[in-house]
């Protein structure tokens, strides 16, 4: 994974972490707008952060989420534990 | 209902591995009778 890869994949974990969060937290308090309207924005953020990644590094999920780049990406970008 | 993500939930850098801490791990993971 070049500099890049990882500056990117960091990004995702973030506002993914932060999603996951406020996610929980909205399980409990799902009348709450303030929370809900971070929430919104983030999954706005996340997209855009998975558009740019996929376009470049290829599907994040597999089940045809995301079109790859000749080689198959899959399988030929590394693997997280890479 | 479940999917891969070919992500890791929290960044981890694993600078050497740990057999033995790894068998523990995993046993914490899915019960104390995983893996017997």
């Amino acid at each position: 994974m070049d500099r890049y890869h990882c500056t990117m994949m960091r990004q995702l974990q973030e506002v993914s972490f932060a999603l996951v969060e406020l996610n929980l937290y909205l399980d409990n308090f799902p009348t709450n707008q303030q929370a809900l309207a971070d929430f919104n924005n983030l999954s706005q953020k996340y997209l855009e952060l998975k558009t740019l990644y996929e376009a470049q590094y290829g599907p994040l999920a597999n089940f045809g989420y995301a079109p790859s780049q000749y080689p198959w990406q899959w399988v030929c970008e590394p693997w997280p534990w890479e | 209902m479940w999917i891969y993500e070919k992500k890791l939930q929290y960044p981890v850098n694993i600078r050497n591995g740990d057999l033995r801490m790894a068998k523990w791990l995993i046993t914490q993971y899915g019960g104390p009778d995983f893996l017997k």
